[in-house]
Protein backbone atom coordinates (compact mmCIF):
# COMPACT_ATOMS: atom_id res chain seq x y z
CA UNK A 1 0.00 0.00 0.00
CA UNK A 2 1.76 3.32 -0.93
CA UNK A 3 1.34 6.57 1.16
CA UNK A 4 -0.79 8.32 -1.32
CA UNK A 5 -3.72 5.39 -0.78
CA UNK A 6 -4.10 6.67 2.62
CA UNK A 7 -4.57 10.47 2.34
CA UNK A 8 -8.09 10.36 1.30
CA UNK A 9 -9.04 7.73 3.73
CA UNK A 10 -7.75 10.30 6.99
CA UNK A 11 -9.05 12.90 4.92
CA UNK A 12 -12.51 11.37 4.52
CA UNK A 13 -12.71 10.39 8.37
CA UNK A 14 -11.47 14.15 9.12
CA UNK A 15 -14.38 15.66 7.05
CA UNK A 16 -17.12 13.26 8.37
CA UNK A 17 -16.23 14.42 12.29
CA UNK A 18 -16.17 17.89 11.23
CA UNK A 19 -19.77 17.55 9.47
CA UNK A 20 -20.80 16.18 12.67
CA UNK A 21 -19.26 18.69 14.61
CA UNK A 22 -21.31 21.10 13.03
CA UNK A 23 -23.93 19.57 12.29
CA UNK A 24 -25.11 19.14 15.39
CA UNK A 25 -24.04 22.50 16.93
CA UNK A 26 -26.28 24.63 13.49
CA UNK A 27 -29.24 21.91 14.83
CA UNK A 28 -28.94 23.08 18.01
CA UNK A 29 -29.03 26.96 17.52
CA UNK A 30 -32.31 26.79 14.80
CA UNK A 31 -33.61 25.26 18.49
CA UNK A 32 -34.88 27.24 20.66
CA UNK A 33 -33.67 26.36 24.34
CA UNK A 34 -30.74 24.58 25.78
CA UNK A 35 -29.45 22.00 23.49
CA UNK A 36 -26.28 18.76 24.52
CA UNK A 37 -23.74 18.91 22.13
CA UNK A 38 -24.07 22.06 20.53
CA UNK A 39 -21.42 24.31 23.38
CA UNK A 40 -24.59 26.66 24.52
CA UNK A 41 -23.55 26.95 27.90
CA UNK A 42 -24.55 30.13 29.58
CA UNK A 43 -26.63 30.69 27.05
CA UNK A 44 -30.13 30.99 28.46
CA UNK A 45 -31.80 31.17 31.52
CA UNK A 46 -33.72 28.38 33.54
CA UNK A 47 -36.85 26.99 32.69
CA UNK A 48 -37.02 24.97 36.03
CA UNK A 49 -40.17 27.14 37.74
CA UNK A 50 -42.17 27.28 34.99
CA UNK A 51 -42.44 23.27 35.66
CA UNK A 52 -45.53 22.49 38.17
CA UNK A 53 -46.07 19.30 39.24
CA UNK A 54 -49.83 18.99 40.54
CA UNK A 55 -50.86 16.08 43.35
CA UNK A 56 -53.98 15.25 44.46
CA UNK A 57 -54.33 17.08 47.24
CA UNK A 58 -54.09 20.43 44.56
CA UNK A 59 -50.82 21.29 45.95
CA UNK A 60 -48.25 22.04 43.44
CA UNK A 61 -44.79 21.35 43.99
CA UNK A 62 -42.57 23.54 42.15
CA UNK A 63 -39.00 22.90 43.02
CA UNK A 64 -37.87 20.49 40.38
CA UNK A 65 -34.03 21.41 40.87
CA UNK A 66 -34.44 19.30 44.37
CA UNK A 67 -35.02 15.95 42.37
CA UNK A 68 -32.28 16.79 39.73
CA UNK A 69 -28.93 15.78 40.90
CA UNK A 70 -27.57 18.27 39.02
CA UNK A 71 -29.69 21.35 37.46
CA UNK A 72 -29.14 20.80 34.24
CA UNK A 73 -30.89 23.66 31.70
CA UNK A 74 -30.60 20.77 28.64
CA UNK A 75 -32.75 18.50 31.03
CA UNK A 76 -35.58 21.06 31.68
CA UNK A 77 -35.72 22.23 27.75
CA UNK A 78 -36.15 18.27 26.66
CA UNK A 79 -39.07 17.02 25.29
CA UNK A 80 -39.89 15.06 27.67
CA UNK A 81 -39.23 16.67 30.83
CA UNK A 82 -42.78 16.60 32.14
CA UNK A 83 -42.83 12.58 31.82
CA UNK A 84 -39.70 12.62 34.17
CA UNK A 85 -41.85 14.46 36.54
CA UNK A 86 -44.32 12.37 36.13
CA UNK A 87 -42.67 8.77 36.83
CA UNK A 88 -40.49 10.45 39.53
CA UNK A 89 -44.05 11.44 41.32
CA UNK A 90 -45.80 8.49 41.48
CA UNK A 91 -48.52 10.68 43.02
CA UNK A 92 -48.83 13.26 40.57
CA UNK A 93 -52.03 14.10 38.48
CA UNK A 94 -50.31 16.20 36.01
CA UNK A 95 -47.50 18.74 35.51
CA UNK A 96 -47.71 21.91 33.95
CA UNK A 97 -44.81 23.99 31.81
CA UNK A 98 -44.66 26.63 29.63
CA UNK A 99 -45.44 25.16 26.51
CA UNK A 100 -48.91 22.95 28.35
CA UNK A 101 -49.94 20.74 30.93
CA UNK A 102 -49.13 17.03 30.56
CA UNK A 103 -51.45 14.82 32.44
CA UNK A 104 -49.76 11.89 34.16
CA UNK A 105 -50.66 8.64 32.80
CA UNK A 106 -50.94 5.51 35.78
CA UNK B 1 22.13 26.71 12.22
CA UNK B 2 23.24 23.21 10.61
CA UNK B 3 20.45 21.12 9.08
CA UNK B 4 20.91 18.50 12.29
CA UNK B 5 20.63 21.47 15.08
CA UNK B 6 17.36 22.91 12.87
CA UNK B 7 15.92 19.44 12.72
CA UNK B 8 16.30 18.88 16.76
CA UNK B 9 14.95 22.40 17.19
CA UNK B 10 12.23 21.34 15.31
CA UNK B 11 11.82 18.27 17.01
CA UNK B 12 12.15 19.64 20.28
CA UNK B 13 9.71 22.37 19.23
CA UNK B 14 6.98 19.64 18.13
CA UNK B 15 7.39 18.01 21.23
CA UNK B 16 6.62 20.31 23.52
CA UNK B 17 3.54 21.15 21.48
CA UNK B 18 1.79 17.56 22.09
CA UNK B 19 3.36 17.48 25.27
CA UNK B 20 1.61 20.73 26.35
CA UNK B 21 -1.92 19.85 24.95
CA UNK B 22 -1.35 16.44 26.64
CA UNK B 23 -0.40 17.98 30.25
CA UNK B 24 -2.83 20.82 30.08
CA UNK B 25 -5.94 17.66 28.77
CA UNK B 26 -4.55 15.42 31.74
CA UNK B 27 -4.81 17.91 34.45
CA UNK B 28 -8.35 18.98 33.39
CA UNK B 29 -9.25 14.72 32.57
CA UNK B 30 -8.40 14.94 36.84
CA UNK B 31 -9.71 17.76 37.92
CA UNK B 32 -13.63 16.76 36.20
CA UNK B 33 -12.29 13.21 37.50
CA UNK B 34 -12.85 15.23 40.61
CA UNK B 35 -15.54 17.06 39.74
CA UNK B 36 -17.61 13.97 38.24
CA UNK B 37 -16.76 12.15 41.95
CA UNK B 38 -18.89 14.71 43.55
CA UNK B 39 -21.68 14.63 41.07
CA UNK B 40 -22.02 11.05 41.01
CA UNK B 41 -22.32 10.91 44.99
CA UNK B 42 -25.42 12.90 44.03
CA UNK B 43 -26.99 11.84 41.38
CA UNK B 44 -26.76 8.00 42.49
CA UNK B 45 -28.59 9.23 45.39
CA UNK B 46 -32.34 7.71 46.02
CA UNK B 47 -33.69 11.08 46.28
CA UNK B 48 -33.08 12.40 43.09
CA UNK B 49 -34.94 11.55 39.97
CA UNK B 50 -33.07 8.78 37.24
CA UNK B 51 -33.17 11.19 33.57
CA UNK B 52 -31.87 8.27 31.11
CA UNK B 53 -31.26 9.23 27.43
CA UNK B 54 -33.13 5.31 26.38
CA UNK B 55 -36.07 3.91 29.16
CA UNK B 56 -34.57 0.76 29.10
CA UNK B 57 -30.80 1.88 30.03
CA UNK B 58 -30.33 0.51 33.01
CA UNK B 59 -30.05 2.79 36.20
CA UNK B 60 -26.57 4.39 37.43
CA UNK B 61 -25.44 1.92 40.16
CA UNK B 62 -23.07 3.77 42.77
CA UNK B 63 -20.55 0.37 41.81
CA UNK B 64 -21.27 1.48 37.98
CA UNK B 65 -19.84 4.88 39.17
CA UNK B 66 -16.82 3.26 40.63
CA UNK B 67 -15.79 1.36 38.10
CA UNK B 68 -15.77 4.16 35.65
CA UNK B 69 -13.90 6.59 38.11
CA UNK B 70 -11.35 3.65 38.73
CA UNK B 71 -10.67 3.46 34.83
CA UNK B 72 -10.94 7.22 34.17
CA UNK B 73 -8.14 7.99 37.21
CA UNK B 74 -6.18 5.07 35.70
CA UNK B 75 -6.06 6.04 32.33
CA UNK B 76 -5.89 9.88 32.88
CA UNK B 77 -2.86 9.44 34.81
CA UNK B 78 -1.22 6.84 32.11
CA UNK B 79 -2.18 9.85 29.43
CA UNK B 80 -0.40 12.51 31.42
CA UNK B 81 2.57 10.45 32.59
CA UNK B 82 2.92 9.52 28.80
CA UNK B 83 2.82 5.64 29.43
CA UNK B 84 0.35 3.47 26.92
CA UNK B 85 -0.33 7.02 25.77
CA UNK B 86 -2.33 5.50 23.11
CA UNK B 87 -3.99 3.00 24.70
CA UNK B 88 -4.87 5.11 27.84
CA UNK B 89 -6.33 8.13 25.27
CA UNK B 90 -8.35 5.50 23.45
CA UNK B 91 -10.00 4.04 27.02
CA UNK B 92 -10.62 7.62 28.40
CA UNK B 93 -12.77 8.42 24.84
CA UNK B 94 -14.55 5.43 25.59
CA UNK B 95 -15.18 6.08 29.66
CA UNK B 96 -16.29 9.68 29.09
CA UNK B 97 -18.77 8.99 26.21
CA UNK B 98 -19.84 5.89 28.77
CA UNK B 99 -20.29 8.58 31.60
CA UNK B 100 -22.41 10.86 29.36
CA UNK B 101 -24.39 8.66 27.97
CA UNK B 102 -25.03 6.94 31.29
CA UNK B 103 -27.57 9.60 32.74
CA UNK B 104 -28.43 13.02 30.94
CA UNK B 105 -27.42 15.22 34.29
CA UNK B 106 -23.78 13.42 33.65
CA UNK B 107 -23.43 15.73 30.81
CA UNK B 108 -21.13 18.86 30.66
CA UNK B 109 -19.64 20.74 28.15
CA UNK B 110 -16.56 19.97 29.08
CA UNK B 111 -16.88 16.35 29.63
CA UNK B 112 -18.06 16.07 26.06
CA UNK B 113 -14.80 18.41 25.12
CA UNK B 114 -12.17 15.79 26.89
CA UNK B 115 -13.56 12.89 25.31
CA UNK B 116 -13.50 14.46 22.04
CA UNK B 117 -10.16 15.26 21.93
CA UNK B 118 -8.37 13.27 24.72
CA UNK B 119 -8.36 10.32 21.82
CA UNK B 120 -7.10 12.53 19.17
CA UNK B 121 -4.11 14.38 21.00
CA UNK B 122 -3.21 10.40 22.34
CA UNK B 123 -2.75 9.63 18.83
CA UNK B 124 -1.24 12.94 17.33
CA UNK B 125 2.67 13.30 17.32
CA UNK B 126 4.29 16.32 15.86
CA UNK B 127 6.61 14.35 14.02
CA UNK B 128 5.36 16.39 10.43
CA UNK B 129 3.61 13.64 9.67
CA UNK B 130 0.20 13.66 7.73
CA UNK B 131 -1.63 11.79 10.49
CA UNK B 132 -0.88 13.65 13.28
CA UNK B 133 -1.06 16.75 11.18
CA UNK B 134 -4.94 15.84 10.42
CA UNK B 135 -5.41 14.93 14.28
CA UNK B 136 -3.57 18.23 15.71
CA UNK B 137 -5.48 20.26 13.69
CA UNK B 138 -8.74 18.47 14.50
CA UNK B 139 -7.97 19.57 17.96
CA UNK B 140 -7.42 22.99 16.74
CA UNK B 141 -10.72 22.94 14.74
CA UNK B 142 -12.87 21.56 17.91
CA UNK B 143 -11.97 24.02 19.84
CA UNK B 144 -11.76 27.26 17.60
CA UNK B 145 -16.12 25.44 16.70
CA UNK B 146 -16.78 25.32 20.72
CA UNK B 147 -15.84 29.24 20.84
CA UNK B 148 -17.70 29.90 17.43
CA UNK B 149 -20.84 28.22 18.48
CA UNK B 150 -20.82 29.45 22.35
CA UNK B 151 -20.58 33.20 20.63
CA UNK B 152 -23.48 31.98 18.11
CA UNK B 153 -25.72 30.79 20.83
CA UNK B 154 -25.45 34.14 23.24
CA UNK B 155 -26.60 36.38 19.92
CA UNK B 156 -30.21 36.02 21.70
CA UNK B 157 -31.91 38.61 23.41
CA UNK B 158 -32.26 36.90 26.83
CA UNK B 159 -28.47 36.61 27.10
CA UNK B 160 -27.19 39.85 25.45
CA UNK B 161 -30.12 41.81 28.07
CA UNK B 162 -28.24 40.15 30.89
CA UNK B 163 -30.73 38.27 33.01
CA UNK B 164 -28.94 34.83 32.24
CA UNK B 165 -25.89 36.37 33.69
CA UNK B 166 -27.69 38.14 36.51
CA UNK B 167 -29.31 34.86 38.00
CA UNK B 168 -26.00 32.58 37.71
CA UNK B 169 -23.70 35.46 38.90
CA UNK B 170 -26.62 35.93 41.80
CA UNK B 171 -26.24 39.22 41.66
CA UNK B 172 -22.88 39.40 42.89
CA UNK B 173 -22.27 42.88 40.44
CA UNK B 174 -25.62 44.65 42.12
CA UNK B 175 -29.27 44.14 41.17
CA UNK B 176 -29.03 46.84 38.06
CA UNK B 177 -28.93 45.03 34.31
CA UNK B 178 -26.37 47.27 33.07
CA UNK B 179 -23.04 45.33 34.59
CA UNK B 180 -24.45 42.20 33.45
CA UNK B 181 -25.74 43.67 29.94
CA UNK B 182 -22.04 44.65 29.41
CA UNK B 183 -20.47 41.04 30.73
CA UNK B 184 -22.90 39.70 28.43
CA UNK B 185 -21.68 41.45 25.56
CA UNK B 186 -18.02 41.48 26.25
CA UNK B 187 -18.34 37.38 26.42
CA UNK B 188 -19.89 37.13 22.89
CA UNK B 189 -17.27 39.25 21.74
CA UNK B 190 -14.39 37.49 23.05
CA UNK B 191 -15.36 34.18 22.39
CA UNK B 192 -16.09 35.39 18.64
CA UNK B 193 -13.08 36.99 18.20
CA UNK B 194 -10.56 34.17 20.17
CA UNK B 195 -11.11 32.72 16.35
CA UNK B 196 -9.40 35.09 14.06
CA UNK B 197 -6.73 36.16 17.11
CA UNK B 198 -5.26 31.93 17.74
CA UNK B 199 -5.61 31.47 14.11
CA UNK B 200 -3.15 34.70 12.97
CA UNK B 201 0.41 33.92 13.62
CA UNK B 202 0.75 37.81 14.83
CA UNK B 203 -2.07 37.85 17.37
CA UNK B 204 -2.04 34.71 18.47
CA UNK B 205 -0.28 35.59 21.91
CA UNK B 206 -3.28 37.86 22.08
CA UNK B 207 -5.79 35.28 21.67
CA UNK B 208 -3.97 32.72 24.42
CA UNK B 209 -4.21 35.79 26.92
CA UNK B 210 -7.65 37.14 25.89
CA UNK B 211 -8.65 33.10 26.85
CA UNK B 212 -6.93 33.26 30.04
CA UNK B 213 -8.85 36.21 31.10
CA UNK B 214 -12.29 34.87 29.66
CA UNK B 215 -12.11 31.91 31.61
CA UNK B 216 -10.74 33.42 34.50
CA UNK B 217 -13.31 36.01 34.21
CA UNK B 218 -15.77 33.25 34.02
CA UNK B 219 -14.73 31.32 37.20
CA UNK B 220 -13.63 34.96 39.23
CA UNK B 221 -17.29 35.81 38.02
CA UNK B 222 -18.95 33.12 39.88
CA UNK B 223 -16.56 32.61 41.93
CA UNK B 224 -19.22 33.55 45.32
CA UNK B 225 -22.38 32.90 43.92
CA UNK B 226 -21.74 29.09 42.32
CA UNK B 227 -21.71 25.87 44.32
CA UNK B 228 -18.25 23.73 44.43
CA UNK B 229 -19.49 21.43 41.28
CA UNK B 230 -20.31 24.52 38.75
CA UNK B 231 -17.08 26.25 40.18
CA UNK B 232 -15.04 23.05 39.47
CA UNK B 233 -16.84 22.72 36.27
CA UNK B 234 -15.66 26.33 34.97
CA UNK B 235 -12.42 25.89 35.87
CA UNK B 236 -11.70 22.46 34.12
CA UNK B 237 -13.54 23.53 31.21
CA UNK B 238 -11.50 26.77 30.94
CA UNK B 239 -8.19 24.48 32.35
CA UNK B 240 -9.60 22.08 28.94
CA UNK B 241 -9.86 24.91 26.36
CA UNK B 242 -6.80 26.37 27.31
CA UNK B 243 -4.72 22.99 27.00
CA UNK B 244 -6.04 22.94 23.19
CA UNK B 245 -4.27 26.12 22.07
CA UNK B 246 -1.09 24.64 21.42
CA UNK B 247 -2.75 22.78 18.49
CA UNK B 248 -3.67 25.69 16.52
CA UNK B 249 -0.09 25.30 15.76
CA UNK B 250 -0.68 22.55 13.85
CA UNK B 251 -3.64 24.21 11.96
CA UNK B 252 -1.37 27.39 11.06
CA UNK B 253 1.39 25.34 9.59
CA UNK B 254 -0.86 23.23 7.43
CA UNK B 255 0.09 20.20 8.78
CA UNK B 256 -2.80 18.17 7.60
CA UNK B 257 -1.74 18.71 3.74
CA UNK B 258 1.65 17.43 4.95
CA UNK B 259 3.23 14.92 1.84
CA UNK B 260 5.08 12.68 4.50
CA UNK B 261 3.82 9.59 5.06
CA UNK B 262 1.96 8.21 8.19
CA UNK B 263 3.51 4.98 9.08
CA UNK B 264 2.58 3.53 5.47
CA UNK B 265 4.39 0.53 4.37
CA UNK B 266 6.74 1.05 1.58
CA UNK B 267 5.16 0.21 -2.00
Amino acid sequence: MKFRDLRPRLLAVAAIYLAVQVALPVRGLLDSGVNRWSWEMFSRGSQQEKFRVVRPDGDIYTTVQLVLGISRYEIQYDDDGAEILCSYFPEALSVESETGTVTCER
Amino acid sequence: MSAESQSLATRFRGQSRIELVRIGLGIALLGTLLEYLLRFGRIVGADVARVPYWSWFPSPSPEWAGVLAAIWLVSAYLFLTGRYGRIAASVLGLTLFCVLLTDRQWYSNHLYLLALVVPLAGWAEDDGELRSGILGSLIAVQVLLVYLFAGLAKLNGEFLSGSVLLNYLGGTLGSSLDPYRLLALGSVVAELGMIPLLLAERTRRFGVLLGILLHGAMLAAGFTAMPLIEKLGIANFGLAMIACYPAVGWLRDGQWRSTRPAHAPEA
